[in-house]
């Protein structure tokens, strides 16, 4: 134990098999339905990984390791994000695909991630968390603007 | 301003992260000269990730919890949206497949209630 990792985990249960789920992470058409406009994507380790995933939000990061159905992992982090924000290749997501009858279960982990983004950009993270949280709701948060000044 | 690139300072993040200890006291912890172990405290501070306390001439370092919180809450709130969108378009194709041949369970696959994300 010597660092204080930030580690997030989610697990979700999907209806569909698994190949469908492994898809959503493979296929640029697949994974603008879920996570932003346009992607280009090279699933094989050192492929890139780039998803825009708002108009001022590019996701960048490598493929890390690619094993079909069940178990993705890259790197991740935004473009042009300064050293103590999340950039590009700083921090990893490992997904994982378990077989649960004819659903999935997912499970996301998200390591290695700098903690000091924290309070220099704790405007920022307000910002796009007031955002998630109006789209929860159902409602329209209004352009996005996560680059400017706000 | 990397505050925690360094791993040095990342230990040091971890030793004050459940009690307050003195700038004598950590740095009996590290293989590190004084000078040093104060230039960690001193970007540690500015980054306001610890608290610094004076008390004479001893100084007392203890890190804020806030200062994680943040992050961690974006980001939870980050991938459950995302993967709640995720589950909609994964069971939408699903739907869409089975419509196709023997349906099981002829749900709609949008507007899915009943997210499991947690």
């Amino acid at each position: 134990m010597t660092s204080v990792d930030l580690v997030i985990t989610k697990e979700i249960r999907i209806e569909a098999p698994r190949e469908t789920v492994f898809s959503f992470f493979t296929e640029p058409d697949q994974i603008v339905r879920w996570s932003g406009t346009e992607a280009d994507l090279n699933p094989t380790p050192g492929g890139i990984y780039k998803v825009q995933m708002t108009p001022e939000a590019l996701a960048l990061g490598e493929y890390v390791e690619v094993t079909p159905h069940s178990r993705v992992v890259f790197t991740w982090g935004w473009d042009g994000a300064p050293a103590d924000g999340v950039p590009p290749g700083s921090s990893t997501v490992a997904i994982d695909l378990k077989a649960d009858g004819d659903a999935t279960i997912l499970t996301l982990t998200h390591t290695g991630l700098p903690e000091a983004a924290v309070e220099q950009h704790a405007g920022g993270w307000d910002y796009f968390l007031g955002r998630l949280v109006v789209v929860g709701a159902g409602g329209d948060p209004g352009p996005i603007n996560i680059g400017g000044p706000h | 301003m990397q505050a925690l690139a360094q791993p040095r300072r990342r230990e040091i993040l971890e030793l004050v992260r459940a009690r307050e200890m003195s700038a004598g006291d950590i740095a009996t912890h590290f293989d590190l000269t004084r000078p040093a172990i104060s230039q960690h405290l001193k970007v540690l501070r500015d980054s306001r990730l610890v608290t610094e306390r004076r008390d004479g001439t001893r100084r007392f370092y203890r890190a804020r919890p806030e200062g994680l919180s943040d992050l961690r809450k974006f980001l939870e709130l980050f991938w459950d949206y995302r993967l709640g969108m995720l589950k909609d378009a994964a069971e939408s194709d699903q739907t869409r497949r089975a419509g196709r041949g023997a349906s099981p369970e002829p749900s709609e696959g949008k507007g899915d209630s009943d997210s499991d994300v947690s």
